[in-house]
């Protein structure tokens, strides 16, 4: 196997939590909420429950192929060829994944922080230094989550406790009012974003206690879906729906509230301190999967020098196809859910099933 | 008023393809920025794995960049990028199922 590294089943949970959390908390809740308006926190739980559905499977799939991710176990079950043709779509959809968010990061930075620095110097910088961590290996990218995610978790959580008093319950009434359509198909777009924690199928083989994915699995998105659900409910609260559906980044606007007399003010620089060092490592995790993934479809035996390229490769996505921040979000909203349903729910089920039917099982 | 007239009042007959596709000036900087990185990664993983002789490797590794080369250059051409063709695909069906 290309990486070498072990990981521990805290850092297991660490690394998903932030990929999970990054991802969604950033633009998810404000597009949630557009969908579901005061239901969004329904859209959560439900997708959260989804989620841990799914992730049975994949936790299935990593005992019953012992030592293989999903990149391996599909060419064990498809054959050479079409296993490698279907083995190749998730380290691509890795890659798609760091471009919206590293191009989401950015654009949080510029607009809120940075509005006189190009918003290309910014991208490049993130890019530089996520490939720069993702070269180092698996390992240093855990012992990284492993300092940064009960700092983002408790941050989130202290947050969302300091603007509790500005809570008016009244704009989260009537629940249902509409009702359980919009919720429901909220859902959809909130599992796809908890979905990408189908890296988890890259850590398993790499974990010292290989039977824990499920556990780890199961703890990152259930802090990941507080974390959002606290987001997507108190921004209700507090903005009402009307504006938070329009926010760029709403736990970021609730961070902005905090303020004790004139002693303790922009408390959201050290909430975005966090959100950006979350945004870095998240996307070197990223980069070191597709990178692991392809280096093992093509059989190599080393990954890293195919980090510094694919990082180069995913910001020519970003500057292709995302010329404005409008065009990401379009593409996070109408887009995105798509493939992603794709590449998280169908292809696995597909090669489970597979599985199944052929009775493969990998070498023990 | 287009951009090839805005930035060509006069009407001269010069053909220029960067004002013919609208290509900005910051677009045109990151073009040569990522093929200038693409040249300086190649040198730096390349060396050492052609020292090694791990050519699959070095093979990958170029066709990564040769790739990031050629969609580069499509930007700066104004051709649509692979992620622009899937969002035609398929925003029609996102945009029916969401709001």
């Amino acid at each position: 196997m290309p990486e070498k590294g072990i990981i521990n089943t805290k850092q297991f949970v660490w690394m998903l939590f932030i990929i999970i959390t990054t991802l969604a908390a950033m633009q998810i809740p404000s597009m949630l909420i557009m969908q579901a308006g005061r239901d969004a926190w329904l859209s959560v739980v439900s997708a959260w429950f989804l989620d841990v559905m799914l992730a049975l499977v994949y936790a299935y799939m990593g005992i019953r192929f012992p030592g293989e991710n999903f990149v391996q176990y599909s060419i064990t079950i498809l054959g050479k060829y079409l296993g490698r043709m279907v083995g190749i779509l998730f380290p691509l959809f890795f890659l798609l994944v760091c471009s919206l968010m590293l191009q989401g990061l950015s654009q949080v930075v510029n607009t809120i922080f940075l509005p006189m620095t190009p918003f290309n110097v910014i991208l490049v910088s993130s890019f530089l230094v996520s490939a720069f961590i993702g070269r180092k290996g698996l390992e240093v990218i855990a012992r990284m989550t492993e300092v940064l995610g009960p700092l983002f978790f408790f941050s989130i959580v202290t947050v969302c406790c300091l603007v509790l008093p500005a809570v008016h319950m009244e704009r989260l009434k009537p629940q249902l009012d509409e009702g359980i359509a919009p919720f429901l198909i909220g859902t959809p777009l909130m599992l796809t974003s908890f979905g990408v924690c189908i890296i988890m199928a890259m850590y398993i083989p790499l974990c010292n206690r290989p039977e824990n994915g499920f556990l780890a699995k199961f703890s990152a998105v259930s802090m990941g879906a507080l974390v959002v659900g606290l987001v997507t409910a108190l921004s209700v609260g507090i903005f009402g729906i009307e504006d938070a559906q329009y926010m760029n980044s709403p736990g970021l606007q609730l961070a902005k509230m905090i303020n004790f007399s004139n002693y303790l003010e922009r408390v959201e620089m050290v909430w975005l301190l966090i959100l950006v060092g979350s945004g870095i490592v998240a996307s070197s995790s990223l980069l070191w999967a597709f990178g692991q993934g392809l280096a093992q479809i093509v059989g190599l035996k080393t990954y890293q020098p195919l980090i510094y390229p694919g990082a180069l490769l995913s910001l020519v996505f970003c500057i292709g196809s995302f010329p404005s921040s409008l065009n990401q979000t379009n593409f996070f909203h109408y887009t995105f859910p798509i493939v992603a349903a794709f590449v998280e729910t169908g292809l696995e089920l597909f090669l489970f099933a597979t599985a199944l039917v052929l009775n493969k099982r990998g070498a023990a | 008023m287009s951009i090839a007239e805005a930035a060509d009042p006069k009407g001269s007959r010069v053909w220029n393809p960067l004002i013919e596709v609208g290509v900005l000036e910051e677009d045109k900087h990151m073009t040569v920025l990522i093929v200038f990185a693409a040249l300086a990664i190649s040198l730096a993983e390349g060396i050492p794995l052609g020292k090694q002789g791990q050519w699959k490797e070095l093979a990958v590794m170029s066709t990564l960049l040769g790739m990031t080369i050629l969609l580069a250059a499509g930007n700066y051409l104004g051709l649509p990028s692979p992620l622009s063709l899937l969002e035609r695909l398929l925003e029609p069906i996102g945009k029916a199922i969401f709001k």
